[in-house]
């Protein structure tokens, strides 16, 4: 379950139920070599009233989770607590790129704290479906509603 | 000695340099020729460090390497190294950047000083040399500015290399180091399979070039047979360290419990336990009753076996599908069932199968490895195992393999060859 190269989404199916989100993940084939290292993921961050967004772009996997979970543990230790990750310009996240959001979610597991994951795209998301974690993260679809969640009571 | 002398031995020594690959024997001859060359009393070698922007000491015959430590701008070294610019100083004690606490420690007394950054490719800056006390008393001339310049950027183009040489010998070390640590990973993985009277089981792992987390195992334990395929989230050392841990805890758990559930379900309290690191493992645990052909099987986080009929025909594995373990301590996993009749199989893989990529980016897929699954039904699950294995190789080609790919093949009541 290491990482996979660099990857171009495959064509659009109909997705709908376990089993065709994973055939649409193992059967995407025009996945194209790019260079593995040396890509970083840039995160650009926004405070918004109480809740911190942080946005990475590209790749999560082995070489570049570390910097965003990094760069979330520092923000904790500033004092951040409401976090929102907006997964929007990810374009593929390995379970290396999972491990960064369990263990930001596990700096931040104690209320009033509190991590909300916003626009994953069906193939990041099924990423999280197919290790069985879609349940233990608070997830949303749009960055508003994200917003609002975390900024919550 | 004249100038055609010194030139003669500036070449000398450049050569001398160029021969010399080892960072420390280097450094020696650079400090040894420059006194010679410079008609020094001693020289000094200061080795600038990018990521502290310091430059740490290597003085001839003194103080111990490292121990004299400046920031850039401080002292005359510091200076040099700032405004990558030569300096003549006919008298030290004159000068307000002379810090006279390391002639105090090695009882010496500087009178003058030259000094040059040592510039290599790019304009890197490598280090300051400084060449101390002209012989015969007076002040170094114009030309030995111009001599110890030539002598420090030849200084620096060899200390460029013998650092990119040491570097590569140190990455080697911790490659071989890494292999070894695989080596005795791929070990902890058995290599032989129970033969039993009515099932036949066979797997293999292929492993990446880097250390990774992919484990298989299968125990007999008499009336029923264990099996199980599993994939550590990430890669590297700390993988490895996961797999280990994994693969000794669910060999411990099948003979304790009695459910695939079960087992699952005390591997992940144990592994959920101060996992600081969040990391986690996906596994399918199967459990096969030998007289029935009644399989039990429990899936943490783990992309779906195939089953494969001995007609050819395919299905996905999908119950009893739970959370990868590793995370939540006391998540229910649940056992899920089914019958296999005599020729039925089951195959189960890691990811690293169907995304196993050839050079124009496309992956191997589940399509073709279902297509090799049909056409391989009635073939044993060694012949399986290895003609999966050869059929994504050559599928690859030439391609770097990124993740281990790992393959358990088992049939029900296929009879012993002899």
């Amino acid at each position: 379950m290491a990482d996979a190269p660099d990857s171009k989404s495959g064509t659009s199916q109909g997705v709908c139920g376990f089993k065709s989100r994973l055939r649409h993940h193992w059967r995407s084939s025009s996945r194209r070599f790019r260079g593995r290292l040396g890509r970083l993921v840039e995160i650009t961050a926004e405070q918004v009233a109480s809740v911190l967004v942080l946005s990475p772009q590209g790749r999560l996997d082995s070489n570049t989770s570390p910097r965003l979970e990094e760069r979330a543990f520092l923000e904790i230790s500033g004092g951040t607590t409401r976090l929102v990750v907006d997964l929007s310009a990810i374009d593929y996240i390995s379970s290396a790129g999972v491990r960064a959001f369990l263990a930001v979610a596990r700096r931040l597991k104690d209320p009033p704290a509190r991590l909300v994951l916003c626009g994953m795209a069906p193939s990041v998301r099924q990423i999280f479906d197919l290790a069985g974690f879609t349940a233990i993260f608070a997830i949303e679809g749009m960055r508003d509603d994200a917003l609002a969640r975390a900024a919550g009571p | 000695m004249s100038d055609g002398r010194r030139l003669r031995s500036l070449l000398d020594v450049s050569q001398a340099m160029a021969a010399e690959i080892d960072l420390e024997a280097l450094l020696e001859v650079i400090l040894r020729r420059a006194n010679e060359i410079m008609e020094a009393e001693r020289s000094s070698l200061f080795i600038y460090e990018e990521t502290t922007q310091t430059l740490s000491n290597r003085i001839s015959g003194a103080l111990k390497p490292g121990s004299v430590r400046v920031a850039l701008g401080e002292g005359i070294a510091g200076h040099v190294a700032k405004t990558q610019a030569v300096l003549n100083v006919p008298d030290a004690y004159a000068d307000p950047r002379f810090n006279p606490s390391f002639d105090k420690e090695t009882s010496f007394r500087t009178r003058s000083i030259l000094c040059a950054p040592m510039v290599a490719r790019n304009g890197r800056l490598m280090g300051v040399l400084q060449a101390l006390n002209k012989a015969g008393g007076g002040a170094f001339t114009g030309e030995d500015e111009e001599l110890l310049l030539a002598f420090a950027s030849h200084a620096a183009i060899a200390l460029d290399r013998a650092q990119l040489v040491e570097a590569f010998v140190d990455k080697q070390r911790i490659e071989e180091s890494l292999r070894l640590a695989h080596d005795i990973q791929m070990g902890m993985l058995p290599r032989s399979f129970p033969e039993r009277p009515g099932l036949r089981t066979f797997a293999r792992l292929l492993p990446a070039r880097s250390v990774g987390g992919d484990l298989y195992d299968v125990v007999d334990l008499g009336d029923r047979v264990f099996f199980l395929v599993g994939d550590v989230s990430g890669k590297g050392v700390p993988a490895a360290l996961f797999m280990a841990v994994t693969r000794t805890l669910l060999r411990a758990s099948v003979e304790i419990e009695r459910t695939p559930a079960a087992v699952l379900a005390r591997v992940n309290r144990e592994l959920s336990r101060d996992n600081e690191r969040s990391m986690f493992v996906t596994a399918f645990v199967g459990c096969l009753e030998l007289a029935s052909g009644e399989l039990q099987f429990s899936n943490a986080g783990h992309n779906p076996p195939y089953r494969v009929d001995r007609d050819g025909g395919i299905t996905e594995v999908q119950d009893a599908h739970g959370m990868a373990m590793g995370i939540l301590e006391e998540f229910p996993y649940t056992t899920g069932s089914l019958k296999l009749d005599a020729g039925d199989g089951l195959f189960l893989f890691t990811d690293g199968v169907v995304e196993a990529l050839n050079r124009p980016g496309e992956q191997f897929g589940s399509e073709r490895l279902m297509a090799y699954l049909t056409a391989s039904a009635q073939s044993p699950p060694e012949a399986v195992v290895r003609g999966v294995l050869a059929s994504v190789s050559a599928f690859v080609g030439d391609a770097p393999q990124f993740d281990d790919i790992t393959v358990l093949s088992l049939r029900f009541g296929d009879p012993l060859k002899a």
